[in-house]
């Protein structure tokens, strides 16, 4: 079977837009939590957000018509310019090597989609936007992206909630295992919006902003945690064939061992069913990596500041590690990226190649003390200094999609 | 209403899907060969334009609009 590996990242992210900004920020312990400037309501209960407030796709983009490109296909498009650059692909290599993208969205454009519907639904369906309809399509980012950047390979998008992100790595890597592609784009990206704010704060899944909550930040794993903070952004990866990566001389960033995907049916409410599912995508992973859980050095783990969510990746390390969790470190970005939906795992991929490549896995963020209520997890609010051969990535939806994928250090020659 | 005006909101309305400057759009512009607009541009124009004079343009006219002309023209006879 064919090797993947990773070639370059493009990030646009409330902490920076780069691998290298992004660890910096999250190794310098830096919160993108920041009152909401995209839209505000009084009747919010959380008033905070990790969102992109410079965001300025023409800076990325050039001189081009954005104006058909929504809040989403914008995180995209400007992700996936970076992402080429990163990697060495230019204008003549994008000519002769029919590049594909596989992105991964929970929500697409939920804003898009909610201001078609008002238009029809106030002003009458004569004055519905046909450019707002043509982005109503879950697909559109990924279609707008190719347009923009002549990508002319598979373009697909997957959505698994929360976990798309790092589905679609593992999907594409798939097709390249496969033989079917060489070279993808593959990672996720959400945008920040009202419509889906307000439906998790509804749901009283985010942190509480007022004064007499205990902690009004995401501190996953630790006893006080309360929620977490929604957050937008895209990372996308470029995943190549190793021996066509050699081939044209491409740096390695890391390569795509394993991967593994499961779903829990009862979508959360049956507690065991749910710790089942978040293992069998690990385990299925490692197997597909041919690793024992003991060759893991270091977990990114998918864990938010959920009461409940963080509870049960607890105890899904501590099924699929047994003894050896007790010296797995783990990190847990979203303690300072916020929960980026779609997104998230990609950027946990991006954040773990950099810290394969200096040593340095990020603490979490506010963390004084792991809950008692769930098996032991290493953490720390401190770095560590870590050699990672091998990292795992997991990524778990809200309703019942849990993905896993082994990460490994490029061999050296 | 007279027809410089309706010129005037015609241009702003195609500077702002086309994010092109009011003073590059010639009189009788042609969307397509002048300023290379799609038809989804020209369509997403059209109805902005609809919806800020508030009138209603049929289908078989849409399809026939070729120039920010045409369009001052359809938008008279509709406001007439």
């Amino acid at each position: 079977m064919r090797r993947v590996v990773i070639t370059g990242a493009g990030v646009v992210s409330p902490l920076g837009d780069s691998r290298a900004a992004l660890h910096a920020a999250l190794c310098g312990g830096r919160s993108a939590a920041k009152p909401l400037e995209l839209f505000g309501d009084e009747k919010l209960g959380c008033t905070l957000a990790c969102e992109i407030t410079d965001f300025d796709a023409q800076k990325y983009l050039g001189g081009r018509n954005l104006r058909p490109l929504d809040r989403t296909a914008r995180l995209v498009a400007s992700a996936a310019r970076l992402a080429l650059e990163d990697s060495g692909f230019g204008v003549e290599t994008l000519a002769r090597e029919a590049v594909g993208l596989v992105l991964g969205t929970m929500f697409g454009s939920l804003r898009t989609i909610s201001e078609f519907d008002r238009r029809a639904l106030t002003a009458g369906p004569t004055y519905a936007s046909p450019m707002d309809f043509a982005n109503t399509v879950i697909s559109a980012a990924a279609g707008q992206t190719a347009i923009m950047h002549g990508l002319r390979g598979v373009n697909s998008t997957v959505s698994t909630g929360a976990s798309s992100g790092l589905q679609a790595i593992a999907y594409a890597a798939d097709l390249i295992r496969a033989g079917s592609a060489r070279a993808l784009l593959a990672g996720g990206a959400e945008e920040l919006c009202f419509e889906s704010f307000y439906g998790f704060d509804r749901a009283g899944l985010l942190c509480p902003s007022n004064n007499s909550a205990p902690v009004k930040y995401p501190i996953p794993f630790d006893a006080r945690r309360g929620g977490f903070l929604l957050g937008e952004g895209a990372a996308l990866l470029m995943l190549e064939d190793a021996s066509r990566a050699r081939e044209r001389g491409a740096h390695v960033l890391a390569e795509v061992k394993g991967v593994g995907s499961a779903f829990d049916p009862s979508r959360g409410k049956d507690d065991g069913k749910a710790v089942a599912a978040e293992a069998r995508a690990a385990r299925l992973a490692l197997e597909d990596a041919q690793l024992q859980p003991a060759s893991i050095d270091c977990l990114s783990a998918s864990a938010n500041g959920s009461l409940c969510a963080d509870r049960r990746e607890a105890y899904a390390i501590a099924d699929v590690f047994a003894s050896a969790a007790r010296k797995l470190p783990v990190t847990a970005v979203k303690s300072m990226l916020g929960e980026t939906l779609g997104a998230a795992g990609a950027l946990q991929v991006v954040a773990l190649t950099e810290t394969m490549r200096d040593g340095v896995l990020p603490g979490i963020r506010g963390l004084e003390e792991t809950d008692g209520d769930f098996p032991p997890v290493v953490a720390s609010p401190q770095n560590r200094r870590v050699d990672v051969s091998f990292g795992l990535v997991n990524s778990n939806g809200f309703d019942g999609h849990s993905s896993s994928l082994v990460l490994a250090r490029p061999s050296r020659r | 209403m007279n027809a410089e005006e309706i010129r005037a909101a015609v241009k702003r309305a195609i500077s702002t899907t086309a994010n092109m400057e009011t003073a590059q759009i010639g009189d009788d512009a042609s969307y397509k060969d002048d300023l290379q607009l799609d038809s989804l541009t020209i369509l997403e124009i059209a109805v902005g334009l609809e919806y800020e004079f508030q009138i209603k343009i049929p289908d078989e006219q849409l399809s026939e609009i070729r120039s920010v002309g045409d369009t001052v023209r359809l938008i008279q006879q509709h406001l007439a």
